[in-house]
């Protein structure tokens, strides 16, 4: 039996969606702006008809002339005048100017787990990339180096970079980049603001990969760990196959 | 080449395109070049901000996700076929950009505001007011519907896309299209009569 289609809507609620239709243009939308930051993240050139503002306005043209008129007559005089004011302002500056004091200030946290204190301690570098370094001799007790704790907020930021580079990996197709995006939010972040997305988009990830296997040992895993999550109904859909009526 | 990225309805301009929506024009390459991009962006910007409000992206976020479209669009460029309307194959990104947008954290907590209509441009100052506040009944009851089903209700009730392309456009049954649509218009009716008694009108 071939499917049928269903009834209409009644006149009162189709003159409804007449307005909707008709609806104009949100104020305050861009569409400029827009475009050219869609250029922007594709890596664009600009096109000729994006050019609408010309780089001179017509009416400082005039000005310009003059401007140039002047140069070309005074030019000379200007140059002179311009060489003996920086000659002066760099002598200026050279006395004026208090000496540099350059300050470097490196903070490192240092626990001890034994009581004695260590003699000598060859610490490698505690940096951005790598925070956490720990020190080995075998002739002292275990010491450990630890960065010091980074602001919330700005973690909360830097989440975000990796649950979207996911989200339009996979808008795009590209389950590898998405999945490299959440592996890379899970190291840094494990248990980030954002990690019942990064869970629920690692089950749509491996699904959209056909890794069924895997995408279904991670949405067992994601009703374990968040079971009121509003992302449920859909890790289940993921991993059911197929398109619920 | 705007005729030939046009949507249907409304917006369709030449004959031989509205010919190309109804699927009788001679098959033509696939893609488009950047500047056919650039001109899709500037003939259908209006028309994807529409569809991402109804798709339930506050008018804040619109520039944003707006962008999330045409840059998932453009990667998928060489997809588009343009004896073909751009439309349905545009709600289809919209949908999906919207679904994203709503799955987080963020922004499912958020509120559906209903109060920044625009107002339309019509001569009569009762029509332009009665015209948004149904503007806003019309979202508002679409915000109680499941996206899913939102989708093909707007593409078909709204967009006047017919059951096959839509079914086309998101790669789902034609019975799936036809069952979804017809929970979706259940749900909107309901929605708008519980919505206006709740307005204390009619």
């Amino acid at each position: 039996m071939s499917p049928s289609p269903p009834e209409a809507l009644p006149p009162e609620l189709q003159a409804l969606l007449d307005d909707e239709r008709a609806r104009p243009a949100t104020p305050g939308l861009d569409p400029d702006a827009v475009l050219a930051r869609v250029r922007q993240t594709l890596h664009l050139g600009h096109a000729p008809d994006l050019e609408r503002e010309p780089s001179v306005p017509r009416e400082a043209a005039p000005h310009a002339l003059a401007a140039s008129k002047v140069g070309a007559l005074k030019g000379p005089l200007l140059a002179l005048t311009f060489a003996t004011g920086v000659a002066v302002g760099a002598g200026g500056h050279a006395v004026l100017q208090p000496p540099r004091r350059v300050v470097v200030e490196r903070r490192v946290v240092v626990e001890r787990r034994a009581e004695a204190p260590p003699e000598r301690v060859v610490a490698r570098e505690a940096t951005a990339a790598a925070p956490t370094a720990e020190v080995v001799d075998a002739d002292e007790p275990e010491v450990t180096l630890r960065a010091p704790a980074r602001p919330t907020q700005s973690l909360t930021q830097g989440e975000r970079i990796f649950i979207d580079q996911a989200r339009n990996a996979l808008l795009r197709g590209n389950h590898a980049a998405a999945l490299r995006a959440l592996r890379e939010h899970q190291r840094l972040h494990p248990r980030g603001a954002l990690a019942e997305d990064r869970d629920g988009l690692w089950v749509e990830a491996l699904a959209a990969a056909g890794r069924l296997d895997e995408a279904r040992a991670r949405a067992t895993d994601f009703h374990r760990s968040y079971p009121d999550s509003l992302y449920g109904g859909r890790v289940d859909r993921l991993v059911g196959g197929g398109a619920a009526p | 080449m705007v005729d030939s990225l046009m949507g249907r309805g409304a917006t369709l301009q030449s004959p031989s395109v509205a010919d190309g929506a109804r699927g009788q024009a001679p098959a033509r390459a696939q893609g488009i070049d950047e500047a056919g991009f650039v001109e899709l962006f500037r003939v259908e910007f209006h028309y994807v901000c529409n569809t991402l409000r109804r798709f339930g992206v506050r008018p804040g976020d619109l520039s944003d996700k707006a962008h999330d479209v045409f840059v998932a669009v453009f990667e998928r460029r060489a997809d588009f076929d343009p004896s073909r309307p751009a439309r349905p194959w545009l709600c289809g990104f919209a949908y999906r950009v919207a679904a994203d947008h709503r799955r987080n954290a963020w922004t499912r907590r958020a509120v559906f505001d209903d109060t920044a209509e625009p107002a339309p441009d019509v001569a009569d100052p009762g029509e332009r007011l009665d015209a948004a506040r149904n503007r806003a009944l019309v979202l508002a009851a679409l915000e109680t519907i499941e996206l899913d089903r939102r989708v093909v209700f707007v593409m078909s009730d709204l967009d006047g896309v017919s059951a096959p392309e839509v079914a086309a456009a998101l790669s789902i049954p034609l019975g799936t299209v036809y069952s979804r649509l017809r929970l979706a218009r259940e749900d909107f009716s309901a929605a708008v009569k519980r919505l206006r008694l709740k307005r204390g009108e009619r």
